[in-house]
């Protein structure tokens, strides 16, 4: 049975393709278009997984979209209605995009589909729910027979919260809160109110939480929400604004604090920093509490996690080390982009009733479900260009990329089938030297054009996570945060937050052989079985899909070479002239 | 904020058929024409939010009704909502 996945017209469209239940083909629009978060119809996403899987648009026996539109339409309905007249703009700004293409939803894939695939008869189109189509990109990937499953995002139809309990291929619910008492609602209204973009600058904030002191914590928890000891709550919408206008929150919220909202890009004072690190801990306080309730509910020792939410990976880690649960799976394409995915699963195990197997360590193929570009076509893509290359064999290719760290250079890593999430898992990635104390830095101002505050994520031989850092976590996709061991913190610095943490990546022999041999080379030569991971794109752009995009990365930044598939790039042999500042008039700032 | 950014988030011109000849013909007189459209839609739903939202709203505020469970409610012990049977889930309805 042939499913696609759909998510599409809020943020983060996606394409997702099953075959008897097996994930085949997963991606993001936005790789595509080269427009961060493009919440357009996925078609060239659409177009990827069929050709991956070698079909046509009519071998599908099924469509799944991700939501229920008029569930979310009811809501946005009842918001206006409940927040007249401070609604009128939303009610302006909505309903035409509403009445043009959002409220029947299945005419407008329709049209777009007979668009794409002229004359095709279409398969049928049907739709999962928004926190359903989360617990099962959450469940049935996980290595779970059976599992408590917690879903939490800013919104889907009416729920923000939801638990679910997964027994082979059943999902049961359990419990929701809904609209707009959401913890990712109230973790973007802080995203906004610190100057960072809502729906893409939540991991800023999280990345700037250490910088600050939780000295405004109770005062949150005294005055935006009540929290019940279960980890419910409900927020206090007189500080809130975003169930009536296009703000997130109000002058009464700033009247709180004794500070206005930021502007975006200016400078960046203490108090913001202390505003992250307080909501950071509330929200570190409300996972687990809920994390313990749906222990208790479900009687399950695994949990699942998916949602916007769970991309948190300081509230992950300390879940997981609270060991409240003795597994904890996350799905790595945690956000909306990953419920295209669930939206086909769930459309196979529970409309269609299909068995479930269980695979180890998931079934997920390490996230690396996107394109890949075999040598010939990059080869062919070089000369065209008239790039200057050299063909390497594996081990040449090893050798050279260590040399290149070990010197401090900048290295772009294209290997493999791009990553479905938001993450850079050894596929599209920028690698450097750990040991350097300048490589945050340089690799903030002069490669990624970034705030000079946000912090590298290290990639880490699996076999060696406890060598260097505090928790052994089962932690391939970047999600969970651990402690620096003391004796390794002055040794890298280039991955050691402020606060000793890092968002480790453990990278084991069969999910990347090619990137597990990398850090096997490096550790030979340096004793260091760690490096600086961070996605392969500038400010504001999207990771990179292909060798063009690469090539294109790799000649505006400063960034010194390039192993593109088996060819390496050396930035001085090239002749392309530079212009850093194309970046900015291409992408826009996020 | 800029007034048309506001009205139009999206403002594009990918016509066909008559209007395409049309803004072919009369160049920017289409544009016009398309922003009038536009803001004559506008204040139609405007005038929908006067006549029917806002009355809705009073009505419920009449009726006492907490449309959103806005309502801190200290005493209560949970705010947690008893989800429905996930066998409720028909994937062939939009709703």
């Amino acid at each position: 049975m042939k499913i696609l996945g759909l998510s599409a017209f809020y943020h983060d469209s996606a394409a997702a393709l099953i075959i008897d239940g097996e994930i085949i083909a997963a991606a993001q629009e936005e790789r595509f278009t080269r427009k961060k978060f493009d919440s357009g119809f996925p078609s060239q996403s659409i177009q990827f997984c069929l050709e991956k899987a070698g079909l046509q648009l009519s071998d599908l026996d099924e469509i799944v979209y991700y939501e229920k539109p008029f569930l979310s339409f009811e809501r946005l309905l009842q918001s206006i209605i409940a927040t007249a007249p401070r609604s009128l703009l939303t009610f302006l700004s909505a309903m035409p995009i509403w009445m043009r293409e959002k409220l029947d939803t299945r005419g407008t894939l329709k049209k777009k589909f007979q668009k794409q695939f002229p004359g095709v008869v279409l398969p049928a189109i049907t739709f999962s729910q928004h926190h359903l189509s989360h617990a099962a990109s959450a469940f049935y990937p996980s290595p779970f027979e059976s599992a408590a499953i917690l879903c939490l995002d800013g919104v889907g139809e009416w729920a923000c919260t939801t638990a679910w309990v997964g027994h082979g291929n059943k999902i049961e619910s359990l419990w929701e809160m809904h609209f707009p008492h959401s913890l990712g609602m109230l973790y973007s209204a802080f995203t906004y109110f610190c100057g960072f973009k809502v729906n893409s600058g939540e991991y800023k904030l999280m990345g700037l939480a250490p910088y600050g002191k939780p000295i405004f914590a109770q005062k949150i928890k005294d005055n935006l929400l009540d929290i019940k000891e279960d980890g419910s709550f409900r927020l206090n919408m007189d500080y809130f604004s975003f169930a009536s206008s296009l703000k997130m929150t109000n002058q009464k919220f700033a009247d709180l604090f004794g500070v206005e909202v930021r502007q975006p890009e200016s400078a960046m004072t203490q108090i913001y920093k202390d505003l992250a690190a307080s909501i950071q801990q509330v929200t570190e306080e409300i996972m687990v509490r809920l994390a313990r309730t749906i222990r208790r509910d479900s009687g399950q020792e695994n949990l699942c996690l998916s949602g916007g939410v769970a991309l948190n990976c300081v509230a992950n880690g300390i879940i997981a080390r609270e060991n409240i649960f003795k597994n904890i799976w996350i799905q790595p394409a945690a956000g909306d982009a990953g419920s295209a995915l669930g939206a086909a699963l769930a459309s196979y195990y529970l409309q269609h009733e299909k068995t479930r197997e269980v695979q180890k360590p998931d079934s997920m193929k390490a996230a690396f479900l996107g394109p890949i570009f075999s040598n010939d076509e990059i080869r062919n893509f070089l000369i065209e260009v008239g790039a200057h290359f050299e063909e390497l064999s594996h081990d040449n290719l090893l050798q050279l990329a260590t040399k290149d760290l070990m010197d401090q250079k900048v290295v772009g890593w294209f290997q493999g089938s791009m990553e479905y999430g938001p993450r850079s898992l050894g596929a599209r990635s920028i690698l450097g030297d750990p040991r350097d104390p300048q490589m945050q830095s340089r690799m903030n101002l002069k490669i990624k054009y970034r705030e000079s505050f946000r912090p590298f994520a290290p990639i880490v031989l699996a076999e060696k996570v406890s060598n260097v850092y505090q928790d052994n976590f089962d932690n391939p996709y970047m999600l969970l945060v651990t402690h620096v061991k003391e004796t390794h913190a002055k040794s890298l610095p280039a991955v050691t937050h402020v606060d000793g943490s890092a968002r480790i990546q453990a990278v084991s022999q069969n999910e990347n052989p090619l990137l597990h041999d990398l850090l096997k080379s490096f550790e030979a030569a340096t004793g260091c079985p760690v490096l600086v991971n961070t996605s392969f794109n500038v400010r504001g752009e999207p990771i990179v899909c292909s060798p063009k995009d690469a090539l294109r990365c790799f000649i505006q930044t400063e960034m010194d070479s390039l192993f593109l598939g088996s060819f390496y790039l050396k930035k001085e042999n090239q002749k392309f002239s530079r212009d850093d500042r194309r970046w900015r008039v291409r992408y826009e700032l996020d | 904020m800029n007034w048309i950014k506001l009205l139009y988030p999206h403002p594009h011109f990918e016509m066909q058929g008559w209007p395409l000849w049309i803004q072919k013909i009369h160049g920017k007189a289409m544009i016009v024409a398309y922003y009038i459209a536009q803001t004559l839609a506008l204040l139609g739903l405007a005038i929908i939010y006067l006549a029917l939202i806002v009355p809705l709203k009073i009505l419920s505020s009449l009726r006492g009704q907490d449309l959103l469970n806005l309502k801190i409610e200290t005493q209560r012990q949970s705010y947690l909502l008893k989800s429905d049977p996930i066998q409720k889930i028909d994937f062939k309805r939009m709703y």
